[in-house]
């Protein structure tokens, strides 16, 4: 047994794109002119604006998951549980 | 030996990448607080296998989110002291250059030592200069460690090597202590003599310093020149020897009488005037 509210997930799916895109469009930020700390202030940039797309990526793929994942179990009745370890490998690990 | 016054760096980029991190760090704290309620959703709505892995999901999302926000936070803020120390250390040595080039001879951003026949004015601003340079320098010098203690600290960069201090550098302060704020000279104020420094005892006078101007001049023109006005002391009078003696049979000048008026004192032509040095 399991229990589905497509409306209530959907509009999870939709929030999760919205904040994946709303983080992805501010990851543009500029290099700033830090003198003699300039290669550090680079690598340390670096290093967080690609975990910061990572949650991003994360956040827009769990979205797009569960989207198909609700819009999948509609037309199921029980045994998807296994629905969402395709879309998400691991996630139940 | 110069006093180098180069800069490095724009503070305003500083301030624009720290403004648009803590933009960033907004948006991945939103995103982190929804997910966090995505983790700990009721089962009302959803339940099963795939409810738990989406709540697993979530959570593990909610656990970076919450790392990568924070970092983006504390950096934009560590981003933001460093412009504003790098703006500190520009605003003190534009100043100090300013200073230096009203006094002091600057090449480009290079101030030169005063040579041999400076005043005392001009050593004393030279002084002044050259420390206000060490502690604008000590200023850069920790914005840069602690800014990059914070990289090492929140981006997984390499950790901040334990370099030796500039010499004459006092300990550290607290890392919750602000740094001290260089000293900024001000071009329109003039150089004070330094009240610690007595000024020199008199010579005694000797044949050498008959013609020397009295200490008290030396010191008001010193005042001067150090106020801001490049003057020399005043020059005392040589004594003039007056007395009149009779011409005798080889002198070839015309005979001149007791009555006969003196003419004032003549300057030695020979003598080279004063001028800048």
């Amino acid at each position: 047994m399991f229990t589905v509210n497509p409306r209530a997930l959907r509009h999870a799916s939709r929030d999760l794109i919205r904040h994946g895109l709303d983080v992805d469009d501010r990851l543009q930020v500029p290099l700033p002119d830090t003198g003699r700390s300039g290669c550090a202030t680079q690598e340390g940039l670096e290093r967080v604006l690609a975990e910061t797309t990572a949650v991003a990526d994360g956040l827009r793929h769990l979205g797009d998951a569960l989207d198909v994942f609700v819009t999948t179990s509609s037309g199921v009745d029980g045994g998807v549980g296994g629905a969402l370890d395709r879309l998400l490998p691991g996630a139940t690990s | 030996m110069t006093l180098s016054t180069s800069f490095e760096g724009d503070p305003e980029s500083c301030w624009r990448t720290a403004e648009r991190l803590d933009s960033l760090a907004a948006a991945v704290e939103d995103a982190r607080g929804f997910v966090a309620t995505q983790a700990t959703s009721s089962s009302d709505d959803f339940a099963g296998w795939s409810a738990e892995a989406y709540r697993l999901s979530a959570g593990r999302l909610h656990g970076k989110a919450q790392h990568c926000g924070s970092a983006c936070r504390e950096l934009a803020v560590a981003l933001a002291a460093f412009g504003t120390s790098l703006d500190r250390v520009r605003l003190a040595l534009r100043r100090t250059r300013d200073l230096a080039r009203r006094h002091l001879v600057v090449e480009g951003e290079e101030i030169l030592r005063p040579g041999p026949y400076a005043d005392d004015g001009q050593r004393r601003t030279f002084a002044l200069v050259e420390e206000t340079l060490h502690l604008a320098r000590q200023v850069e010098h920790q914005a840069h460690h602690d800014w990059q203690a914070a990289l090492a600290e929140h981006a997984g960069t390499a950790p901040v090597p334990v370099v030796a201090p500039l010499p004459g550098a006092t300990p550290p302060p607290p890392a919750a202590a602000a740094p001290p704020a260089p000293p900024l000279p001000d071009p329109g104020e003039p150089v004070r003599p330094d009240p610690v420094d007595p000024p020199p005892p008199p010579d005694p006078p000797d044949a050498a310093d008959q013609g020397a101007p009295p200490m008290a001049a030396v010191v008001a023109a010193a005042g001067a020149t150090a106020a801001g006005v490049l003057t020399r002391p005043p020059r005392a009078r040589r004594p003039v020897d007056l007395t009149l003696v009779a011409p005798t049979d080889d002198d070839w000048s015309p005979a001149t009488s007791p009555t006969t008026p003196v003419p004032p004192a003549i300057p030695i032509p020979w003598e080279v005037p004063d001028g800048p040095r």
